[in-house]
């Protein structure tokens, strides 16, 4: 089956989240760093921090937008079902992590993995939730 | 819910690329309509409905 080209909205929504990535992985990267070997302290600590969280608010705010720019409503829904599955998967196993984490002697998982992990989740549902919507029948 | 919109495209020799093009779609969403997979949204039933010049339910039945 051969893709369709993108929408405009999907198209604008990757290329923001591409970079917003970038600046995630570099926030870690440079946060990591400065709070391991330079020990600056104080706010600077709390700032450097939450440095990384600024990118990942954004994806966030970027889902939105596209949720409301996106004018194919089929691909609309699509995305809406991937993000619901990698909630879902992720609200479910941070939960019982949890409760094993208050009952057993389990190791401590840094809430910090969440964010990661959604988007690792959404990325397994996506290709099977679009399978189901291909035919063999398609034409071109 | 069951449609024609296999049908009505094929009377007017239409690839699904080309009513995807026609209702501003991609062809994913036609082909889902199409097999039964995706039920439209009401404005976009209108706009099919529009653009073969039927009344919605002849061409969308409830199944």
């Amino acid at each position: 089956m051969k893709c369709s080209p993108k929408t405009q909205a999907m198209k604008r929504y990757q290329t923001r989240n591409g970079i917003a990535m970038g600046f995630y992985v570099a926030a870690i990267l440079a946060s990591t760093y400065a709070l391991r070997h330079h020990h600056p302290g104080g706010i600077l600590t709390v700032l450097l921090a939450v440095l990384p969280s600024v990118p990942i608010v954004y994806t966030i705010l970027l889902m939105g937008l596209y949720l409301r720019q996106e004018r194919d409503e089929f691909q609309r829904s699509v995305f809406q079902q991937c993000l619901l599955w990698g909630m879902g998967i992720t609200l479910a196993l941070t939960s019982v992590w949890g409760l094993l984490e208050m009952f057993t002697s389990i190791p401590h998982v840094p809430i910090f993995f969440t964010f990661p992990a959604f988007w690792f989740f959404v990325g397994v549902c996506t290709p099977f939730i679009r399978r189901q919507y291909r035919s063999s029948e398609a034409d071109e | 819910m069951n449609n024609r919109l296999r049908v009505l495209r094929a009377e007017r020799n239409w690839s699904q690329a080309n009513l995807a093009e026609r209702l501003e779609v991609s062809r994913q969403s036609v082909n889902a309509i199409e097999t039964g997979k995706y039920d439209p949204s009401l404005p976009l039933a209108f706009r099919i409905a529009r653009l073969f010049e039927l009344p919605i339910e002849s061409i969308f039945r409830d199944a």
